[in-house]
């Protein structure tokens, strides 16, 4: 009766010949008794076709008055298209997301990182959406691996209808313990020292004193020299002794740049339209709730997510809104004082990325102009570091077995 | 009264190759025949049974019957009386016109 049962009305004369033909048929029934001139019996779906069959046999009338189970589940659902069509559309929608990338988790804290993931994936066409049978993660572990220089190790997992990107980041070894090799102090810069803090190594130049760049400021190579005077004359026994120079060495340099910044130039602009993008997140799972994403350029203006709230928990679904503003590439002819602006722009973009390690004291501007584009030219007198750490000897594992030289000794690679 | 059926070989044989009649009443709410041969009649009040030795008569309201295993005939409803007839005196009873 698992699989439901059919309720029959038999009606006939020989009602003798039935039961008889019934137990001997071995027949599987339920609920068997006489009422109004005929018979109400329920028969499991698995043997009503041997009931109907023996019902001819015997003479008698048949008629179904009722089902149960899945018989009248069928019944049920036919009646009921909307069902049919949800249940329906439902088996689609599962095949179909359990075969597609809805998220795409990066596991790391850098964003600078995460965004050139993203871009690698895109370019590969690994994003939401994309089909997942026909990516290759290998490959794409590989091809990761190639293009990102932060990444020591990338690794892709499928994970239900995303995958997961774990990433381990190149960290730089910290130069004065892993390296360790002896280094000079080497002026980077042309300008005068003003300022010195040395921990290690020999200062061969003073404060005051003017270097240029390229300079030995402060040596790592340090040479002790003690004489003994004997019978046979004076006697200079010298000591040559390697360190790692350390020490800071401040001065003031100037340093030139030049911006550029051309009359016809190319300019972003928002069109005014604006596009919604929809996700349904049901756990870690985000749906999106749009066919398409439109066609064109745009800029995300706003993210809202909206989850419900029950006496302070957050239930694990809601949905997410990215209001996105379309934007236009439009090529613009400036004017020469527009055109100037741009150029203060870019100096100042520079004076935030590069000279923020140092005291900008001075700076001077000259502006000129040709058919073009406009140049600023930009002297700023700066107060920082004015050396660098430059290392003197070259690991002999570094050097190609051809190139060693015959002697297995350390080669002094220093050319002062 | 009815007849003892009397012991003999067919009936011990019978016994030891559980080709008896066997019957469990539940209250009076259900019963439970098996080696059932044959169902004679069905209705609210009355069903009765052709088992090998015997045909049992089963008296109630709302009697319903169930099959399902080979020879098992289950009744459910409310029994009020079960009356066993001997085949041999059915026999004879039917021979003289009397059932």
């Amino acid at each position: 009766m698992t699989l439901g049962s059919i309720e029959y009305l038999v009606t006939g004369t020989d009602y003798a010949r039935f039961y008889s033909g019934i137990t001997k048929d071995k027949l599987v029934f339920r609920d068997m008794h006489e009422e109004h001139e005929s018979i109400s019996v329920t028969v499991p779906v698995g043997y009503c076709k041997r009931f109907e069959t023996h019902c001819k046999d015997s003479c008698c009338a048949f008629q179904k008055s009722g089902s149960n189970g899945i018989p009248k589940i069928c019944r049920d659902i036919i009646k009921r298209p909307g069902l049919l069509a949800g249940a329906l559309l439902t088996v689609m929608l599962m095949a179909y997301y359990s075969n597609v990338i809805l998220r795409i988790d990066i596991d790391t804290d850098d964003p600078a990182v995460r965004d050139k993931i993203s871009d690698v994936l895109a370019e590969d066409g690994v994003k939401a959406g994309a089909y997942l049978p026909d990516i290759d993660l290998v490959l794409e572990e590989r091809s990761l691996k190639q293009k990102i220089d932060d990444a020591a190790w990338i690794g892709i997992t499928r994970t239900g209808s995303g995958i997961a990107v774990d990433i381990i980041k190149t960290e730089e070894a910290d130069k004065g313990i892993t390296i360790g090799m002896p280094c000079h102090l080497v002026a980077c810069e042309d300008g005068v020292i003003e300022e010195v803090e040395l921990l290690d190594g020999q200062l061969l130049k003073c404060i005051g004193s003017g270097v240029t760049k390229g300079d030995i400021v402060v040596s790592g190579k340090m040479i002790s020299e003690s004489s003994e005077w004997t019978d046979k004359g004076e006697t200079v026994t010298s000591k040559t002794r390697y360190v790692r120079s350390l020490g800071k060495v401040k001065g003031t340099f100037t340093r030139t740049e030049e911006f550029r910044q051309l009359y016809d130039t190319e300019i972003i602009t928002l069109t005014g339209n604006h596009s919604t993008l929809r996700y349904l997140n049901i756990f870690s799972a985000e749906i999106p709730l749009f066919l398409k994403i439109p066609d064109g350029n745009f800029s995300t203006a706003h993210e809202e997510k909206h989850y419900p709230e029950i006496n302070g928990y957050m239930l694990p679904f809601g949905m997410t809104e990215i209001e996105l503003d379309e934007t236009d590439t439009r090529s613009q002819l400036l004017t020469e004082d527009e055109a100037f602006s741009e150029a203060e722009k870019l100096a100042y973009n520079y004076e935030n990325n590069f000279l923020k390690n140092y005291e900008i004291l001075d700076r001077e501007c000259i502006k000129s102009s040709d058919a073009d584009g406009v140049t600023l030219t930009v002297t700023y007198t700066l107060y920082g570091d004015l050396c660098r750490e430059s290392d003197f000897f070259i690991p002999r594992y570094i050097l190609p077995d051809e190139e060693n030289p015959q002697e297995k000794n350390v080669q002094d690679s220093e050319n002062n | 009264m009815a007849k003892m059926p009397d012991m003999s070989f067919f009936g011990k044989t019978r016994e030891l190759l559980y080709l008896q009649s066997y019957i469990k009443i539940n209250d009076n709410s259900s019963a439970l025949v098996e080696n059932c041969r044959q169902i004679l009649e069905c209705t609210d009040v009355c069903v009765r049974l052709l088992t090998s030795s015997f045909e049992i008569e089963i008296w109630g309201s709302r009697l319903m019957v169930s099959s399902f295993a080979e020879n098992s005939v289950e009744i459910n409803g409310t029994i009020e009386q079960v009356r066993l007839i001997s085949r041999s005196m059915r026999r004879d009873s039917n021979d003289i016109g009397q059932h």
